[in-house]
């Protein structure tokens, strides 16, 4: 057993089938995939000293075994400007999430650094297929996927050729390929990620889902940025 | 072991044996036996029973264990119940090859049964095709399945999941359009050889120009992947994925314990692999028949040339909505094309002739110009004029049948036959003079003689929509080559 098998194994044990963000985000840099600054902090005076660390804006979430989806148990705030801000950000989050489930597991509220505005917004996601294993899907974000359903699929392994393949293949490529004299992504880089992805699915058959979602794909050149992660796991047959 | 020689018992059985045949022609196994005799087999049979003398004339063993001769291969179409049994038999005296006819394992749920007999044929060394499959078909002499069908030889082979899509489309629609088939491999519940294996054996077989599968699930999906991906860049695979909606994943899992892929999974493999997907199985035969008999088009102008404007244009829109170009021709070509057709017709392209009795023009002249420009890659025909009218003379009312042009033409329907298969062979010859394929569509079936003739000459006669989504096909897989190139 892999070292980072030993990880999702332990999850399963406690009972529990996902990975929180900031697990996913330790398991996804093991790959060397870019996931950002971020750190876990138990008190809001930790959190404010790391958010200056990184510098403001930055984002607050709360991290907790007993919350998959934060948005829905509104655990989470964007674009924090200040540390008066994050102090009151803090409080809600804490309210927020006791009011969500009163004997809420709190593991840390997890700081990191509002991401700047890139090229383009996508998602790289994957499904574990009953008879052909890991199937990768990369895609826009928001509308793109949810009512274009613009988006391609590849089963694993694939090379470098099939993954810009797989990019090309969408409809919305251009937008990432600098359509009407925009800026062009760093389609390379995303290329990269998308084949690490690839590896880590093959090396680790518990993780049946996994969603990168949104990425950032930067200009050429100064490469694409994981913000949210979500890593499903199965119990072993 | 190179895969082909390991299956040389399911291929080439000199001797084959059968459990189930009895004097009730009626009975499964007499029914396979028969199939199998009048498809002109060569080699012995020996039936099994536990009662008769002989069976349909042939002497009959009450043990397989009695048997002297070598055996190739072993049929078994009997209650479930007794197979195990019979294939410990089997295994003790060194057989190598059964195919298992019957149902009533896996796909009832019934795992033990199909567990022991997956145990039994790993001890002895048996390769098992089944259970719960249709048999198998080598032409040319070799006809292991239900279906009374003498196959005319050709390079398509199948390999299928469902025993039904194995034989039943074979009949209908070889029927219609004269399909050359190869290797017919229905794999059941696939206890010990799988789709792959069979896919392994079909990649090494020379006899064998194109491929296709009709499966619901992939119980080695990598490989399944690997051996597509290998065979497809020498000989197309086209595919029929089934039980992609909720109801056909139910379907599936009953009758053959499938778990089935949803769609997109089944793309992207064929993304990867060029493999062509079709939804039916009349798509999938029209395109298999076509690639094995035409040579691939080297890019996407097509000429039309037809007899009617309706067919020209339909052909016209689904050539150019799915990637394919109907070019207009250059005024040299158009010039020459000019004096060999009536005032009014059309010389762009498509080239309309809205009617001609002059079929020596519109099946040899006009084609060979076509076909010798560098301006087309492929040639399709929508028009044949047919013979029914004059063999329908027969039929007017009793007054007029003395009247003498009647009299002087009630024959001519199958003189013209005669006078149109000269045409033909013109055509079967600019086929392989200029090496583009040619497909002639019109609404008339192989009751017409020379319908037959170009169709067993290895012109594909379809109809009109059925041969334009072939040619759309085939240059799908030839882009797909040249893209690896």
């Amino acid at each position: 057993m892999t070292k980072s098998n030993k990880i999702l194994t332990d999850i399963l044990a406690e009972d529990r089938n996902f990975l929180m963000e900031h697990e996913s985000k330790d398991f996804l840099s093991k790959y060397g995939i870019p996931v950002g600054k971020y750190k876990v902090v138990k008190t809001k005076s930790e959190a404010i000293t790391f958010a200056n660390e990184i510098g403001y804006p930055i984002v607050a979430k709360l991290m907790s075994p007993d919350i998959i989806h934060k948005t829905e148990a509104k655990v989470i705030r964007l674009n924090i400007t200040s540390d008066e801000e994050l102090r009151n950000a803090y409080d809600e989050i804490i309210i927020n999430a006791k009011k969500y489930k009163s004997d809420v597991s709190i593991i840390g509220v997890n700081i990191q650094k509002m991401a700047e505005a890139g090229v383009a917004e996508i998602i790289i996601g994957a499904v574990r297929d009953k008879n052909f294993g890991p199937v990768l899907m990369f895609g826009f974000g928001g509308i793109f996927v949810e009512i274009f359903k613009d988006v391609s699929y590849r089963v694993c392994p694939i090379n470098k050729e099939e993954a810009r393949r797989m990019v090309r293949g969408i409809k919305a490529f251009p937008l990432l390929d600098g359509y009407r004299g925009q800026i062009k992504g760093d389609i390379d880089q995303l290329i990269g990620v998308m084949l690490k992805c690839c590896k880590l699915l093959l090396e680790n058959s518990q993780i049946i889902e996994l969603d990168l979602n949104p990425v950032i794909v930067f200009e050429i050149g100064k490469g694409i940025l994981v913000v949210d992660a979500r890593i499903i796991l199965k119990e072993e047959d | 072991m190179p895969k082909l020689k390991e299956f040389d018992g399911f291929f080439n059985p000199k001797t084959v044996v059968f459990y189930g045949a009895s004097n009730m022609m009626q009975k499964f196994g007499s029914i396979h036996l028969t199939n199998l005799l009048s498809a002109g087999f060569q080699g012995k049979v020996i039936p099994i029973h536990p009662k008769e003398e002989q069976i349909l004339g042939f002497k009959t063993y009450k043990n397989i264990k009695e048997v002297q001769e070598k055996i190739d291969l072993v049929v078994m179409a009997i209650n479930p119940n007794l197979i195990n049994g019979f294939l410990e038999d089997c295994g003790q005296k060194g057989i190598n090859h059964v195919i298992v006819l019957s149902g009533g394992f896996l796909e009832v749920g019934n795992k033990e049964a199909q567990d022991e007999m997956k145990n039994i044929a790993d001890k002895y060394n048996i390769k098992i095709m089944g259970p719960n499959c249709s048999g198998e078909v080598v032409t040319p002499s070799i006809n292991i399945t239900h279906v009374p069908w003498p196959p005319r030889k050709g390079g398509v082979s199948i390999v299928s999941q469902s025993g039904t899509y194995a034989v039943q489309p074979l009949i209908a629609i070889s029927s219609k359009i004269g399909l050359g088939i190869s290797k017919i491999i229905s794999v059941g519940n696939e206890v010990n050889t799988d789709l792959v294996d069979y896919l392994e054996a079909l990649e090494e077989d020379d006899q064998t120009t194109c491929i296709g599968i009709y499966f619901e699930t992939v119980r080695r999906g990598q490989d399944f992947i690997n051996i597509i991906d290998k065979i497809n860049k020498k000989k197309p695979i086209v595919i029929i994925p089934i039980g992609q909606t909720e109801a056909g994943t139910r379907s599936a899992k009953s009758h053959t314990a499938a778990i089935t892929s949803p769609g997109y999974v089944i793309d992207s493999i064929c993304e990867q692999t060029g493999a062509i997907k079709v939804k039916n199985s009349i798509d999938m035969l029209n395109l298999l028949n076509a690639f094995d008999s035409l040579p691939l088009p080297k890019g996407n102008r097509v000429a039309i040339l037809t007899l009617g404007g309706g067919p020209g244009t339909l052909m016209s829109d689904l050539f150019e909505s799915n990637g394919m170009k109907v070019p207009m021709l250059s005024v040299e070509i158009q010039d020459k094309l000019k004096p060999w057709m009536p005032e009014i017709a059309s010389t762009i392209n498509p080239i309309d002739l809205t009617y001609s009795d002059d079929m020596q023009n519109f099946l040899n002249v006009l084609p060979e110009i076509l076909l010798k420009s560098d301006e087309i890659d492929s040639l399709i025909f929508y028009g044949l004029m047919g013979t029914e009218y004059f063999k329908n003379l027969v039929n007017v009312p009793d007054y007029m049948k003395d009247h003498e042009s009647i009299i002087t033409m009630k024959n001519f329907g199958e003189m013209m036959e005669d006078f149109f298969i000269a045409l033909f062979d013109e055509i079967i010859d600019f086929k392989e003079k200029y090496q583009k394929p040619i497909i002639l569509t019109c609404y008339n079936t192989r009751e017409e003689k020379f319908v037959a003739y170009l169709q067993d000459n290895g012109i594909p006669v379809y109809y009109p929509e059925e041969g334009v989504w072939t040619l759309i096909r085939m240059w799908q897989y030839s882009k797909f080559l040249l893209s690896k190139d």
